[in-house]
């Protein structure tokens, strides 16, 4: 066996990946890890998102029908029906550090091949070093962390480094002093104070009330309303991703849900509104104590520079909620970022790509 | 009485005639009869005057200038010059008086006005004016439309020598860079940004705060739980 064929085995079997000996140069990555969409950005160019999703063929015959022993992304939505699934991360955390026995198991394999996904995602040649940022929930533990570097690890990442996702955002739009980043994501609502050194924990607060929440909500006053339709989670959080508003606008969010078989128009207007509206309070509540903690000299300044990232920021009107709940604490000037779904993963890059090769050396050993 | 009631009237063609009541009416006291021939002559000599002037104005070289010479003289000689090189002294007349040409002088100018150049009339003094007036306008616009050419030639030549003299510049500073014993001379070279340093003990502090969470994790035993951890500081 020549060097170059020559293939290292971590402790997951389904990942194998070149020998780290035979690799000659880096290439930069940059991961946006979530709980419902996961997105990767590369040096060479390369970006993706994908749905932080894993499945196995429920049987012989699904699995013989897909042709794979495991599917992760937006493949497993596609033929969930004939996979048992599951999502690695829970409210931002990896799920298998609070689970136990095959639970844990399978959680944890889910992890590892949703992070090799990504990991292909970036085509990395096979002499080429991944060296990755991953970006992880504002008040992420410990043991998450560490977490992350073991599955980044056993996916084949060859060097690894943690970093708080509203913090690569704001290194992404260069907001790294007297700002506040706001990363909402299905799972978590990630606030940041930026003070121009690296955030600690006083200045970071995460909401556990994000997307998810609101599809939740959505189901449940849906279900009130209309209490005959039929309807999945999937198509409620297809429905809000479509239509949600926090404004009161002409246009109106009609779904066609089957009511006994019989696909139907309703209008899920108020109830979208209403959903996605219990998110503004808790957001100025963070902001508000973010600022109200900050050198008083300074708060001004970092209530004016608010920036919202993430898939939850495509809310229709709230940059203005926000704004007019901030009005109640002496104002504040609200900023949605450009490119809300890859701002965390083109942070994590830029991160990766700045970071000195030595340092990244030592990380690889 | 008119001059057509004579019995040799006067045949110019270009001519007219006035009634010399009229004529005292509009304050013409005196008048002098000159023969079409000697008004010709006039009118030539007064056109080689403006066209003089005019060559004198024009910065053309000596050849050229013989040339147009030889070409207004061959227009402006008079097609029968034996006729018109007798001048012809004409009485001053009265205005009462009645003009009577003689008939020879008669004859002679009804010889030497040939009638094609007849249509083309006289030069007067105004029109000599004119064509010296247009003649100093061309050339003042000539002059001008020089001077704004030079000008702009100028400016473009003074804008492209700056331009040399910066890629000049630059192109040393490369020089200067690549060669010289060489990374202090590109440090003092680049523009560093204030927020440059800034970065990189951001980069830093993220480094160590790896490093931290690696060496934890190396050191804790398995199943122990840990508390909230910051990223750095």
């Amino acid at each position: 066996m020549t060097p170059e064929n020559r293939t290292q085995h971590n402790s997951n079997k389904d990942v194998a990946v070149p020998w780290a000996s035979n690799k000659t140069s880096i290439l930069h990555v940059g991961i946006d890890l979530g709980t419902s969409r996961s997105a990767i950005a590369s040096s060479n160019g390369a970006r993706e998102v994908m749905a932080s999703l894993v499945g196995w063929p429920k049987d012989s015959v699904s699995a013989r029908v897909l042709g794979a022993s495991i599917l992760v992304g937006d493949a497993v939505l596609e033929n969930r029906l004939a996979l048992h699934t599951c999502y690695p991360l829970n409210a931002g955390n990896l799920a298998f550090t609070e689970l136990s026995g095959p639970e844990k198991d399978a959680s944890r394999k889910a992890g590892v091949t949703l992070l090799d996904a990504l990991r292909k995602a970036s085509n990395p040649r096979p002499d080429q070093a991944v060296c990755a940022v991953i970006g992880a929930p504002a008040e992420a533990t410990r043991e998450n962390k560490q977490a992350i570097v073991d599955l980044a690890r056993d996916a084949g990442i060859d060097g690894v480094m943690v970093v708080s996702e509203p913090f690569a955002v704001a290194y992404a739009v260069n907001a790294l002093e007297n700002a506040i980043v706001i990363d909402i994501g299905a799972g978590t609502i990630d606030l940041c104070r930026m003070a121009g050194s690296l955030p600690g924990a006083e200045d970071q607060v995460t909401v556990f009330r994000a997307g998810n929440y609101v599809d939740q909500r959505l189901a449940e006053l849906i279900r009130e309303a209309h209490p005959q339709v039929q309807f999945t989670s999937n198509m409620i959080k297809l429905a809000k991703e479509r239509f949600s508003s926090v404004v009161d606008t002409e246009n109106r969010a009609l779904v066609t849900f089957p009511v006994a078989g019989c696909p139907t128009k309703i209008d899920i207007t108020p109830q979208l509104r209403s959903a996605v509206e219990e998110l503004v309070p808790w957001i100025t509540q963070g902001i508000q104590s973010l600022v109200a903690t900050f050198d008083p000299e300074f708060q001004h300044r970092i209530r004016n520079k608010i920036i919202v990232s993430g898939g939850g920021s495509q809310v229709f009107g709230l940059q203005e909620a926000l704004e007019k709940g901030l009005e109640a604490l002496g104002g504040g000037r609200v900023t949605i970022v450009d490119d809300p779904v890859y701002a965390g993963a083109q942070g994590a890059l830029k991160l990766a790509q700045e970071m000195p090769e030595e340092y990244w050396s030592q990380m690889r050993r | 009485m008119t001059l057509e009631a004579s019995d040799s009237p006067l045949p110019l063609p270009v001519s007219s005639v006035h009634e010399l009541q009229d004529l005292q009416k509009k304050g013409i006291s005196k008048m002098r009869v000159v023969s079409a021939s000697q008004l010709r002559n006039s009118a030539r000599i007064a056109l080689a005057q403006a066209l003089n002037e005019m060559l004198g104005e024009i910065q053309i070289c000596g050849e050229e200038r013989q040339l147009i010479l030889d070409r207004a003289q061959s227009h402006l000689m008079p097609s029968n010059p034996g006729t018109d090189s007798i001048p012809v002294e004409t009485p001053e007349v009265a205005p009462a008086s009645k003009p009577v040409p003689r008939a020879d002088e008669t004859k002679e100018a009804q010889q030497s006005q040939p009638p094609a150049s007849a249509s083309k009339g006289p030069l007067g003094e105004r029109e000599k004016a004119l064509l010296v007036q247009l003649s100093r306008l061309i050339a003042r616009d000539w002059r001008t439309e020089l001077a704004t050419v030079r000008d702009s030639q100028r400016t473009q030549v003074e804008r492209l020598e700056m331009r040399i003299e910066e890629l000049t510049l630059a192109l040393h500073a490369t020089d200067h860079a690549l060669a010289g014993e060489d990374k202090k001379c590109t440090a003092e070279l680049e523009v560093k940004s204030p927020f440059d340093h800034k970065k990189s003990e951001l980069l830093d502090q993220l480094f160590q705060a790896n490093v931290a969470l690696r060496s934890l994790a190396d050191e804790t035993a398995p199943g122990e739980t840990g508390s909230q951890d910051r990223e750095g500081r």
